[in-house]
């Protein structure tokens, strides 16, 4: 029984990250449209952000460092590459801006492979240390404890930056109808580079604890670029970003539970299974003819398949 | 440096060559994008090798079986995605790929993360194939095979089909083009082309492993085609030479292998983001509004056009309900469309006029009610199904094929005809080419009809905004359409076309087609229309002629002062 409720808290520790990443990528893709797989590289970046950084300053800061070199890196990518390659062939951004995403993380991973040739670029963060706490006669380490913490906060600033602040209406503006809060004055441009910040710093920061956990590796951000998307599909990126909560602690919890049951290769070829399965399913309920039969027993919320016009 | 080794790399230029053109169907026509192109690779290379160790199959069936799984594959994971946002069918690539990635590196009867060793060795006339130049003849007669079937695939009316799916797939699906169907096909024939890729693949290196089906092996065969030039032949097979000569070439100048492969990935991803932002269209260009159809699938001899057809196709609707969230967009809308004439639907913005013709025309699912056209409930069928029982729509937004010209834009609308599908090209040669011609002669008389020059080859998009609007006009007539539902055909037209396009449809009309027009100008309405449907707040609340509608003064005041 203590394994069980254990492994719960393991699973939903590790789920809280997965919807932070499925969090951030609603935020990011529902309000740019961009298919930022590169997340990827603002969480690798974090992570070894922190490794530097924690040669010299404790690791609270060196999780700080990550979080700002996610932030960082995911703004230098909208400004600095998707909007150009946005502009250069707008009818094909979705798909361009995608292998651009894929081209990045290639670049990220070979050249961290290159820089940090000894032991494969494999790097621990320093001056951390992790140990068990007993928490109402349930045990738990300190790392997992830190990590719901950090989830729980980065979601909480999130909400509130666009819930009470000037930035975040514009967020919302963009988000609910782009041409419209241009037309109102609102940069959709500097919205997009807002939204990548907030959403990559967010992913950069759970980087670290990917790090803080085992050790920063070139290739560690794949995964959880492949997660956070799955996640925020079955979530739905037009839906508010804490409802990724559901899906991402889902996954976590049946993940820690499978490892119980089998190899952790194993283990991984289930998860990726259900994420296909998931999936398969969302996008059977979006199909034509399950739409044109669900909208005759039910009236439909928002317009499906239509096509614009004035009248 | 030593002849074999010239000639091995000249063979995986070839088999990355094959990777490249199939997945240039998806990336070049269809505008689709497969993350899983090695992983279906990966399919038929570990199909063929598992069926040759475990069952001593000879070669050719091993090709065969693993050519074969990767289609079932690519039909598989096509099949739930194709129809919806490109966004699903990337992630559901992904999670392929990760899946494939995943299963044969844990299975232990797929030798885990070594993979598969002891392939059969292949023999032909008693010879067997060890050396590269041994292989070479074989390799350039698979990528001929290859080469041969992509050229029929796109440069085909069925191709022509293929490419109006990826400039524009709803104004496709509006004029009866299966659109999911298309996308399909192209999916699993491009999966089964690189299982093909593959399974030779394994025969060829006598091995296969998980590392060379990768994510990183995807990415690479997808800059071949970007850099190379997509929705061409060329450009895919130009970048396949570069991509795998680059990195052997860093090797032959005296680069460790790990650091010579770490290099080229992060030059191939330079490369790529660079060619992305400098020269979108890749090395080797598509030519612009360029003739898509070979005129090996035209006859010589031209055949005169079908004439118009002129039936009395009945379009009505009964009790069509629809709400966006509280706001009732359709209320229990009835209507009949006047059969040979001109009606117009009118109101003001936001009445639900737009959203009638999308419930009309089947791109928009309706919460109650019933579509017939003719005698046939067409409620829950698709747009392309009701186009081609005849009622095909325009768009405000026009929505061309932009990088057509304006013949192949409307050739490519004639219904159905020999060679537009997958098979009769090869199957029904003359009778592809006679009806190819036919389809062509059809479309110039359309063109000469609306009054646009059919020799024009600039691609349409290209063409003024009224000239695209005649073209797609020209395109709906030539779908053999009997009723017309025009959105909004004169907006964003200057004066001098709006005579043109109104003699047009008074022509039509006298034609005999049912029209209908969503239109805000009274001048229009007046002159055009012999019924008038007056929308507002989503129902029909007033029908008849312009003059009765006239002389009733919410009518006045509720359009004409909202329209003024």
């Amino acid at each position: 029984m203590r394994d069980t409720v254990g492994a719960l808290i393991e699973g939903s520790a590790a789920g809280l990250g997965y919807a932070l990443l499925g969090a951030s990528l609603i935020l990011i893709v529902g309000t740019t449209g961009r298919f930022h797989f590169a997340i990827g590289v603002n969480y690798l970046l974090g992570a070894y952000a922190a490794v530097a950084a924690s040669l010299v300053l404790p690791w609270p800061m060196a999780v700080a460092t990550g979080v700002v070199a996610g932030g960082v890196s995911g703004a230098l990518i909208e400004a600095g590459l998707y909007d150009r390659v946005e502009r250069s062939a707008p009818a094909s951004a979705l798909l361009n801006i995608f292998v651009v995403a894929f081209a990045l993380m290639s670049i990220a991973e070979g050249a961290l492979r290159l820089l940090l040739s000894s032991g494969g670029g494999v790097r621990k963060v320093s001056g951390f240390s992790d140990q068990q706490i007993s928490l109402l006669g349930v045990t738990m380490t300190k790392l997992n404890l830190w990590q719901v913490a950090y989830v729980l906060l980065a979601l909480l600033a999130i909400q509130l930056l666009l819930v009470t602040t000037s930035a975040g209406l514009r967020v919302r503006g963009v988000r609910s109808n782009r041409e419209l809060a241009a037309v109102h004055g609102v940069n959709p441009r500097h919205v997009n580079v807002l939204v990548f910040t907030l959403g990559c710093a967010a992913v950069g920061g759970l980087g670290v604890f990917a790090a803080l956990r085992t050790s920063a590796t070139p290739d560690m951000g794949l995964t959880p670029a492949f997660y956070g998307f799955v996640i925020a599909f079955v979530t739905g990126l037009g839906r508010p970003f804490f409802h990724a909560l559901v899906p991402g602690l889902a996954v976590g919890v049946t993940e820690r539970m499978l490892l119980n049951l089998m190899s952790p290769a194993q283990t991984q070829v289930a998860i990726f299974g259900v994420l296909f399965l998931l999936l398969v399913l969302r996008a059977a309920l979006a199909s034509r003819w399950f739409v044109a039969h669900a909208t005759r027993r039910r009236p439909a919320s928002r317009p499906a398949v239509g096509v614009g016009g004035t009248g | 440096m030593n002849s074999q080794i010239q000639i091995d790399v000249v063979n995986a230029c070839l088999l990355a060559g094959v990777l490249a053109l199939s997945i240039n169907l998806l990336l070049g026509y269809t505008r689709h994008i497969s993350v899983a192109h090695a992983a279906f690779a990966g399919v038929g290379s570990y199909a063929a090798t598992w069926v040759s160790i475990q069952q001593g199959l000879p070669f050719l069936t091993c090709v065969a079986i693993g050519t074969g799984l990767a289609l079932v594959s690519g039909v598989l994971v096509g099949l739930p995605s194709l129809g919806l946002a490109d966004e699903f069918l990337i992630l559901l690539t992904l999670c392929t790929g990760a899946l494939f990635t995943g299963v044969v590196t844990s299975a232990p009867d797929l030798g885990g993360a070594y993979g598969l060793l002891g392939i059969e060795q292949v023999t032909v006339a008693g010879s067997t194939l060890l050396r590269p130049s041994d292989w070479l003849p074989y390799l350039i007669l698979a990528f001929g095979c290859v080469l041969a079937i992509c050229w029929y695939l796109t440069r085909s009316p069925y191709g022509r089909r293929l490419r109006a799916v990826g400039d524009e797939p709803t104004a496709a699906s509006a004029l009866g083009m299966p659109v999911q169907l298309l996308r399909l096909q192209v999916f699993a024939l491009a999966a089964g082309l690189a299982g093909f890729a593959g399974a030779i693949s394994a025969y060829y290196n006598q091995v296969t492993s998980p590392a060379m089906w990768s994510f990183n092996q995807t990415l690479l065969i997808i800059i071949m085609v970007i850099v190379g030039g997509s929705g061409t032949l060329a450009g895919p097979c130009l970048g396949a030479v570069v991509i795998t000569v680059l990195p052997r070439a860093l090797q032959f100048a005296g680069m460790p292998p790990d650091r010579a492969g770490l290099y080229s990935q992060i030059i191939f991803a330079v490369l790529l983001i660079g060619m992305i932002l400098v020269r979108p269209g890749g090395l080797i260009r598509r030519r612009p509004g360029s003739r898509i159809v070979s005129n090996v699938f035209a006859a010589a001899v031209g055949l005169s056009p079908s004439a118009p057809r002129a039936g009395a196709l009945a379009v009505r609707a009964e009790g069509l309900s629809k709400h966006f969230g509280g706001v009732a967009a359709l209320d229990g809308v009835t209507i009949e469309l006047p059969r040979q004439q001109i009606s117009a639907l009118v109101g003001p913005n936001g009445a639900g006029k737009t959203t009638l013709f999308n419930a009309l025309t089947g791109f928009l699912p309706v919460e109650g009610g019933r579509v017939f056209i003719g005698a046939t409930d067409v409620t829950l069928k698709s747009p392309a199904y009701r186009a081609r029982l005849g009622l095909v729509r325009s768009f405000q937004d026009v929505r061309s094929f932009a990088t057509m010209s304006p013949l192949d834009s409307v050739t490519v609308a004639v219904p159905a005809r020999r060679g537009s599908d997958l098979a009769s090209g090869l199957l029904r040669p003359r009778a592809t080419r006679r009806a190819e011609r036919s389809s062509r002669e059809a479309a110039r008389y359309w063109l000469e009809y609306v009054g646009v020059d059919a020799d024009d080859l600039r691609p349409t998009g290209d063409l003024s905004f009224a000239e695209q609007k005649l073209v797609a006009l020209a395109r709906t007539l030539a779908s053999g359409a009997e009723v017309l539902l025009l959105d909004e055909p004169l907006s964003g037209v200057d004066e001098r076309w709006v005579d043109t396009i109104m003699d047009l449809l008074e022509r039509l009309r006298a034609d005999g087609h049912t029209i209908c027009i969503v239109e805000h100008s009274l001048h229009v309405v007046s002159r055009l229309a012999t019924q008038v449907f007056f929308m507002e707040a989503g129902a029909l609340t007033a029908t008849g002629t312009v003059e009765e509608l006239l002389g009733r003064p919410e009518f006045v005041d509720s359009y004409f002062g909202a329209a003024s």
